[in-house]
């Protein structure tokens, strides 16, 4: 289970560093294009766009990774432990709900935009959506990870470093 | 439909404050109501996919990198260096140079999460090292980090643009004086402090002394330059601008400085996916509820509400700030920017106020909410830093909200002070 985590982890790590690597220079070959040979390309800030949609579903599952989202934790606590575990349990299957939700609607309309094309290239807009499902699938992944750290037994625990 | 929605904003209300991660329930609260009201599902990931899809959105994140790259690249340190050198011979020279420095990093860097983590870091440990109490070091770093978001570039005033549909360009320019007067009047403010409590005090460095700092910052002062430069005169978009800039800092720190090599890229560039992520995941949830909100037609009951106490421009301004401020007190701004938006904005626009000016009012109300307790992402991120309990940190904060609410107040009053550089320089 953890090689495989970490494997996919690694898998979307290179992903998102290609994606946003690949926006930055799309970004400023635009520039240098445009100013430079007076040439600009047609199609570069729609990938641009696109790539950004990519890399904003990745961040979000590399801050789900970390805990690194925002929340507010001042009642919580401040709560006796068994309930903040509980609380804890709560929210973690509402986001395992969540991800199940985005990843299915998400699958859904990249399948609707299967014949549906880009405006400056011929390549299919589903690819756009395509994140969307992989996202949902990499948020039950944390969720369930997470009810596991939570529900093992606290000697358990204590081993980790 | 409407009843439908105020429960469930009532729930979400609670949920919010039961610990998960605020993103989550702003995306739950949406897709509960498209579910329940029968709408397809599709809409879930349509708006959550449509919240991010705009090219004027891929600056955030090259602003974000920016940041990184800066810092740890060493031009941010020479920023400050430069800033110091600049104050040390006045009253409290530390805290002055605290936010001499804030402003001119926040013509780089457009969060002020950013400025209070970056900068921020530099600040705190200077100020300590010369004998400062933390809190006093902490909460000035925290209320010149809100000079960030203010002067361009600017994260927050990059999504406004987007979702109420003004001029990024615009506000940028907008955001330029009230920027400086936030600083101006945080100084005043700090002198009066410094005298009270006796800070510190170096001699005058002299004119070659100044000289020296300057060329020593040279190059770090110039990134600011050249994003101001290349967005005033329309050569670039803010995106384009941003990723110029990115390069140009990219550039500094592989041969110039050579504080930085290109091993450090990949780390950087993750970090600052993840950042990315932390604020898209609540941008785009907030989009989605805000669909929710459009549907049950509540920006309509609400903008009626208000025009039917008041149509006039001050009273509606005074009301906006009394609300965003309490609001800014218990939300996340980002979350609260994408939910007022399409309440606050369309009134503002009925009532003849210029989109520019309620812009930039809107979002320094945000900003202050940002260093408001219990909910102040700013504070929260200073009192790590500086390692002082988050009440404690509260406590201090205070006397520094003064002369940000006084620029707020100001701001508001008299629009010259935010429509006159856009329309001197954009038209």
């Amino acid at each position: 289970m953890t090689a495989l985590t970490r494997a996919i982890e690694r898998l979307l790590d290179g992903l998102a560093t290609l994606a946003f690597l690949t926006m930055f220079a799309l970004v400023v070959a635009q520039v240098v294009l445009r100013y430079v040979f007076n040439n600009p390309l047609v199609w570069s800030d729609e990938i641009a766009q696109y790539l950004f949609v990519w890399v904003a579903f990745l961040g979000i599952l590399r801050a789900s990774r970390h805990r690194t989202h925002i929340a507010i934790t001042a009642v919580v606590d401040r709560l006796p432990p068994l309930a903040a575990r509980g609380l804890a349990l709560f929210w973690l299957l509402a986001m395992a709900i969540f991800a199940v939700l985005l990843g299915w609607y998400g699958f859904v309309i990249a399948r609707q935009n299967m014949t549906v094309m880009m405006t400056s290239l011929p390549l299919p807009y589903w690819l756009v959506y395509a994140i969307v499902p992989v996202a949902g699938s990499g948020l039950l992944l944390y969720a369930v990870r997470d009810i596991a750290t939570l529900l093992r037994p606290a000697g358990a625990e204590r081993r980790q470093p | 439909m409407s009843e439908a929605m105020l429960v469930i904003l009532a729930l979400w209300f609670f949920a919010l404050f039961l610990g998960p991660p605020i993103w989550l329930t702003m995306a739950l609260a949406g897709s509960i109501f498209v579910l329940h009201q029968g709408f397809p599902g599709v809409v879930i990931a349509q708006q959550e996919v449509g919240a991010v899809n705009s090219f004027t959105f891929v600056a955030a994140p090259l602003f974000i990198l920016m940041g990184n790259i800066m810092n740890s690249a060493g031009i941010t340190r020479r920023i400050f260096d430069f800033a110091a050198a600049c104050t040390a011979w006045m009253k409290g020279g530390l805290a002055q140079a605290n936010i001499v420095g804030s402003v001119i990093f926040a013509g780089t860097s457009g969060s002020a999460i950013a400025d209070a983590g970056g900068i921020g870091t530099l600040e705190i440990k200077a100020m300590q090292d010369e004998g400062y109490d933390v809190e006093t070091a902490a909460a000035i770093t925290a209320a010149s980090a809100t000079i960030g978001p203010i002067i361009p570039p600017s994260i927050p005033m990059i999504i406004y643009g987007v979702y109420a549909e003004v001029s990024v360009g615009g506000l940028f320019l907008g955001g330029v004086v009230p920027g400086l007067l936030m600083a101006l009047a945080l100084m005043v403010l700090v002198r009066i402090v410094a005298v009270r409590k006796g800070f510190p005090v170096h001699p005058f460095p002299g004119f070659a002394g100044l000289w020296q700092a300057f060329c020593d910052a040279f190059f770090a002062l110039m990134t600011p330059v050249i994003l101001f430069a290349g967005m005033l005169s329309g050569i670039f978009t803010p995106t384009e601008a941003a990723a110029i800039a990115t390069l140009y800092a990219l550039i500094l720190g592989l041969f110039v400085y050579r504080d930085f090599s290109l091993r450090d890229l990949p780390r950087l560039v993750l970090e600052t996916v993840e950042t990315t992520g932390v604020v898209v995941a609540l941008v785009m949830a907030a989009k989605l509820l805000a669909w929710c909100l459009a549907i049950a037609r509540i920006p309509q009951f609400a903008g009626e509400w208000i025009t039917s106490l008041t149509v006039n421009p001050l009273v509606y301004f005074l009301i906006v700030n009394i609300l965003l401020l309490i609001v800014g007190c218990f939300m996340e701004a980002l979350a609260a920017m994408l939910i007022l938006v399409p309440i606050l904005v369309p009134v503002a626009m009925k009532l003849g106020i210029d989109p520019v000016q309620f812009g930039v009012v809107f979002v320094l109300n945000l900003m202050i909410g940002t260093i408001t307790p219990p909910v102040g992402v700013v504070l929260y991120v200073v009192s790590n830093i500086a390692r002082v309990p988050f009440e404690r940190m509260s406590r201090a904060i205070w006397p520094y909200l003064i002369p940000l609410l006084a620029v707020l107040a100001a701001i508001s009053l008299w629009p010259p002070l935010t429509t006159w550089l856009p329309g001197l320089i954009l038209r």
